[in-house]
């Protein structure tokens, strides 16, 4: 292999690895605040309670400017510890500049959050819904942000014909 | 030839280090941990009271004067409860030089049957966890007499606390059994939890 052939062979494997998008979390885990009994009678309590600032941020770096999608999923049916069965969907979310009416529950499935182009960042507020039927313990529930961009076209799709440009002349 | 590899081989390793590093830092998956932490919570609050009506010659001949529906208290918790009632005073007030007793107030809960108030704190209802708004009402008796209750103006508070109850129900085994062999104790029917 002569070093023309090294060096586009190289290039082939590491530029689409640079151009992947990716997403990041301005954190790996979220304290709610303590439940107080005014929480457990109005049956939940937010991860923004006590500040108006959202807590989530999810940044989406995407190099080749192309669309993407950002999802939101687990894979637990059932808060840790499992033996207490509070289920997943009693956790909730919506975009923090969504209507209080948006909150939606947190499925085994990939539900979508946003959709965008190139680079940016979307705020995530969180619900949880409780009551006074929760016995105490120390809840814990593990989601997954999925970001997915679109195929990466390092050629341009149209490519101006030569012929054309011949004709011009 | 020996130079040529010596440069070859970081410049191989750079670029598969740089592989490594998209391969594992290029994620498009990110996990967030959602934690709380939920206490033993409980509330309890008076929801309504009722005053006792004048007294009059009848109620001193019958020896009392009550009212249903005294208090209602409303209770909610996500522990194993109990509600008790005390009171710290000793006497409900002085008249003509004569105290009255805070024993003569008494208060049922349902249909058990009055029992005096005392300093002692008295288990009024108790449950497990997971109740909300539960209401609880109490009939209160003032125990009058002829000697020992002088005309007075007189007021009195009963105190309540909700605590959580370490004690578990025992679930009877059938009611024929219970009936034939274990008749309904009061303290047996209870068994301290492990905890």
């Amino acid at each position: 292999m002569n070093k023309r052939k090294l060096f586009n062979f190289l290039i082939a494997i590491i530029l689409p690895y640079y151009l992947i998008g990716q997403i990041q979390l301005n954190r790996f885990v979220l304290f709610f605040p303590v439940p107080t009994a005014i929480d457990l009678d109005r049956g939940f309590i937010e991860s923004n309670n006590r500040s108006s600032v959202s807590e989530i941020t999810v940044n989406v770096n995407n190099p080749s400017n192309s669309k993407y999608n950002i999802f939101i999923l687990t894979d637990q049916p059932y808060f840790s510890p499992i033996n207490l069965n509070k289920p997943h969907h009693d956790l909730l979310w919506k975009l923090s500049s969504a209507s209080e009416s948006l909150y939606r529950p947190v499925s085994l499935q990939k539900s979508k959050i946003s959709t965008g182009k190139g680079s940016g960042s979307v705020d995530i507020d969180f619900r949880l819904k409780l009551g006074w039927n929760n016995p105490p313990a120390n809840y814990r529930l593990e989601v997954v942000f999925i970001l997915e961009t679109e195929e990466i076209h390092i050629i341009k799709k149209n490519p101006k014909p030569i012929l054309d440009d011949l004709k011009l002349h | 030839m020996g130079h040529r590899k010596l440069v070859k081989i970081p410049g191989l390793s750079i670029v598969f280090l740089f592989f490594i590093y998209n391969f594992t830092y290029n994620q498009n998956t990110q996990s967030l941990s959602l934690e709380f932490s939920l206490l033993p919570v409980q509330k309890l609050f008076i929801e309504n009271t009722k005053s006792f009506p004048p007294i009059n010659a009848s109620d001193y001949e019958a020896n009392n004067i009550g009212i249903n529906d005294a208090v209602t208290l409303s209770v909610s918790s996500n522990v194993p409860w109990k509600v008790v009632i005390f009171t710290n005073q000793m006497n409900l007030y002085k008249s003509f030089g004569k105290y009255k007793p805070v024993q003569k107030f008494q208060w049922r809960s349902g249909a058990k049957s009055f029992q005096s108030i005392s300093n002692k704190p008295e288990v009024v209802l108790q449950g497990e966890a997971g109740v909300k708004d539960l209401k609880i009402k109490l009939d209160y008796r003032l125990k009058l007499d002829w000697k020992n209750t002088p005309p007075g103006m007189w007021g009195f508070r009963p105190e309540f606390k909700i605590e959580r109850n370490y004690v578990q129900f025992i679930t009877p085994k059938s009611k024929m059994e219970s009936k034939t062999k274990n008749p309904p104790k009061k303290s047996s029917e209870f068994k301290k939890s492990p905890k």
